[in-house]
């Protein structure tokens, strides 16, 4: 059993570096294996276009699919767990959507002070609102569970919940001027390519600390697969993990969402697929599980839109293309598990 | 020889707290609970079982009075320190994807494991004790969910189990099985008292096994008062007839159950013959139906009751039936 998930942790790992390989070699730019090899291996490249194709453009490319994939995947997973609720992730219960509220009242707003503040100050402030955003639903959803039994009533709940964030974006987008708009379509298609530069580092700071915290939450997790009343009964202070919970579920949410745009699917797909590939709810194999199958997942789509086959399609149409069916599947084989 | 109790209340006082105010539903409850002890709740349908239970394992707070473990008031631990303490078994069916029978019950270890959960050796011997206990281990490498239901109640006693705490709360452990599974519940559970010393407090609806299987009963009546003791004292004293008050049925002392009320007619029947059970099942058969049994041949109908059949003596008329329910489709035939 224990040598059955190693072989499983090693052939992902390896098709985590084909991913990784083929994202630095293909593109609009075709870059030969031994540039990247050399690159990777840190020798000297000897064309300086290649050099700053793969450095400036492709490798930060990279780094924000995985965290991405990695941060929505961990928060789907914590969020499927705490509401014992399968379809539960940060795109179907609405987080996404709050969050991208933040972001879009950020957008519309700060252009007002942006002359007044240093540029550095606009990235955190988008990750701020972003994070603010979908903790506000996540707490909303989180009374809501307190209240409600039904797994399809929390659903339901989320969905309106997205919803109704929508509704107030549309308005604020209707008032907004033209450039605005673009910008905040643009940033609704989703895309790994626009995060660069000091906006890397703050996302790479800002994602590996909650996944460290988040590593913290295993044990716990574990407890809550039987439910809250055993968790509490084993001796997890609820409460306290509660708001550590929404703490770390917004910001790794949150984060993305303001970088990238809101992901969609991904967070819900993920831990499903990590179950069944590794056989087992144990949060200790999940954790750097979903990790992988995260940063693979995205890998993958962004090498469908612009690395492999690169055809030039937003990441959201081929996150949903590749997301529902596993979803719909799943459904289809876990229907006794939804009805309560 | 007084034990020293694992768990006392006083003057303890449950209910819930409504936006309009408390509810208390059972007050004043003072009792004791030694190591070792085995007690079934019992008590009507919401009378308050469920909500003491849950307030003793301090998943709700309780409205008045004091509950002690182990001498301490419960309100001096905290919930790490609680979870050393008490384990429980909840009602509700749980849903656990892709996790073993293994890996549900060494949840149970969770208070005492460090701070990654993990699984030392002594922890390890304590699971295979525990698994032996409950003799689960022919299904320990299988997934919790693909378990029947009396093997799922097995799976979550033995976790609490595998807490090692000294007092365990079971909320109707025998509900949903069938009658075999009931007992072997019950049958695990005199077991972890016995050999354990753990205190076992669970509720139950199921009078008929619980009085010939639990070695102490506790009885909620319907004021809200909680009756200790041994079953056949509470039988003899009238608790249990008068905590179940029902218009339609009553109490039989002599059989320590309950039976449905009935207008006798006025026809009677006399058994003669054959063993003492084929009487003792004809005669639950027409009781059913409202005919009674007179212990005197005159004026009644008399049934010969042989190994084989039932021969109904009427008017000169000799009627063979060779089962109950013939019999009774003669009666009606006759009788009407």
């Amino acid at each position: 059993m224990k040598r059955n998930i190693s072989l499983v942790f090693l052939a992902l790992i390896i098709v985590f570096c084909m991913m990784v390989f083929t994202l630095l070699s293909m593109g609009p730019i075709y870059i030969p294996f031994e540039v990247v090899t050399r690159f990777i291996s840190g020798q000297e490249v000897a064309s300086q276009t290649y050099f700053d194709i793969l450095w400036q453009i492709r490798v930060p490319k990279i780094l924000t699919g995985i965290l991405a994939g990695s941060a929505l995947s961990i928060a789907g997973l914590v969020m499927q767990t705490y509401f014992g609720n399968p379809l539960a992730g940060p795109f179907v219960l609405g987080i996404s959507s709050g969050s991208a509220l933040g972001v879009a009242l950020w957008v519309m707003t700060s252009s007002i002070f942006l002359g007044a503040l240093p540029e550095y100050f606009n990235d955190y402030g988008l990750v701020a609102s972003g994070i603010f955003g979908g903790s506000i639903i996540l707490l909303l959803l989180m009374l809501t569970a307190s209240k409600v039994t039904s797994k399809v009533v929390l659903l339901v709940m989320g969905l309106l919940f997205g919803h109704f964030t929508s509704g107030i974006i549309s308005v604020l987008v209707a008032k907004s001027g033209a450039q605005e708009i673009k910008t905040f379509l643009l940033w609704g298609l989703g895309s790994f390519e626009r995060v660069s530069g000091n906006q890397l580092l703050v996302f790479l700071s800002v994602v590996v600390f909650a996944i460290l915290c988040a590593l913290l939450l295993i044990k716990p997790l574990n407890s809550l697969l039987l439910g809250e009343q055993y968790a509490k009964s084993m001796g997890l202070n609820i409460s306290r993990f509660k708001y550590f919970a929404i703490v770390i579920t917004a910001i790794l949410a949150g984060s993305v969402t303001a970088f990238c745009g809101p992901i969609i699917f991904l967070g819900t797909v993920i831990p499903h697929l990590a179950r069944w590939i590794f056989k087992t709810s144990d949060h200790k194999v999940l954790m750097p599980g979903v990790i992988l199958l995260g940063s693979i997942f995205s890998l993958i789509a962004e090498n469908i839109a612009s690395g492999f086959f690169s055809l030039n399609i937003p990441l959201n149409a081929i996150m949903g293309l590749m997301g529902v069916p596993i979803i719909v599947v799943f459904m289809w084989s876990k229907q006794k598990d939804l009805r309560s | 020889m007084t034990q020293v109790a694992v768990l006392e209340s006083k003057d303890l006082c449950v209910g819930f707290t409504l936006p309009s105010g408390k509810k208390e539903i059972l007050k004043n409850l003072n009792f004791k609970i030694t190591p070792g002890e085995m007690i079934c709740l019992m008590g009507a349908n919401g009378c308050g079982k469920t909500t003491l239970l849950r307030s003793l394992s301090a998943l709700e707070p309780f409205l008045a009075g004091d509950i002690f473990i182990n001498g301490k008031n419960i309100s001096t631990y905290s919930q790490k320190q609680l979870s050393l303490l008490v384990s429980i078994v909840l009602t509700e069916r749980i849903h656990v994807p892709k996790f073993s029978v293994a890996e549900v019950i060494a949840l149970g270890r969770q208070p005492h494991t460090s701070f990654w959960g993990r699984i030392t050796k002594k922890d390890k011997k304590k699971l295979e004790e525990v698994i032996s206990l409950a003799s689960l281990g022919e299904i320990a490498n299988e997934l919790y969910d693909s378990l029947s239901d009396g093997q799922k109640q097995k799976v979550l006693i033995a976790r609490a189990l595998a807490q090692d705490t000294p007092i365990i709360f079971l909320d109707e452990p025998t509900t949903y099985l069938d009658i075999p599974k009931k007992m072997e519940i019950l049958k695990l559970l005199k077991k972890i008292a016995d050999e354990k010393k753990v205190a076992i407090l669970f509720s139950s609806h199921d009078w008929d096994l619980i009085s010939h299987m639990a070695p102490k009963v506790w009885v909620i009546d319907e004021s809200g008062a909680l009756h200790g003791g041994i079953a056949e004292d509470l039988i003899l004293d009238g608790t249990i007839k008068h905590s179940f008050n029902h218009p339609d049925f009553y109490f039989d002392d002599q059989d320590g159950r309950f039976k449905e009320k009935i207008d006798f007619k006025k026809s009677k029947f006399f058994l003669q013959g054959g063993d003492a059970t084929r009487k003792h099942w004809t005669a639950q058969t027409l009781a059913k139906v409202g005919y009674q049994v007179s212990k005197k041949k005159e004026g009644a109908t008399i049934i010969e009751v042989s190994p084989k059949q039932w021969v109904i003596l009427h008017k000169k008329q000799r009627m063979i039936c060779k089962s109950l329910e013939m019999l009774l489709s003669q009666i009606h035939h006759f009788k009407a």
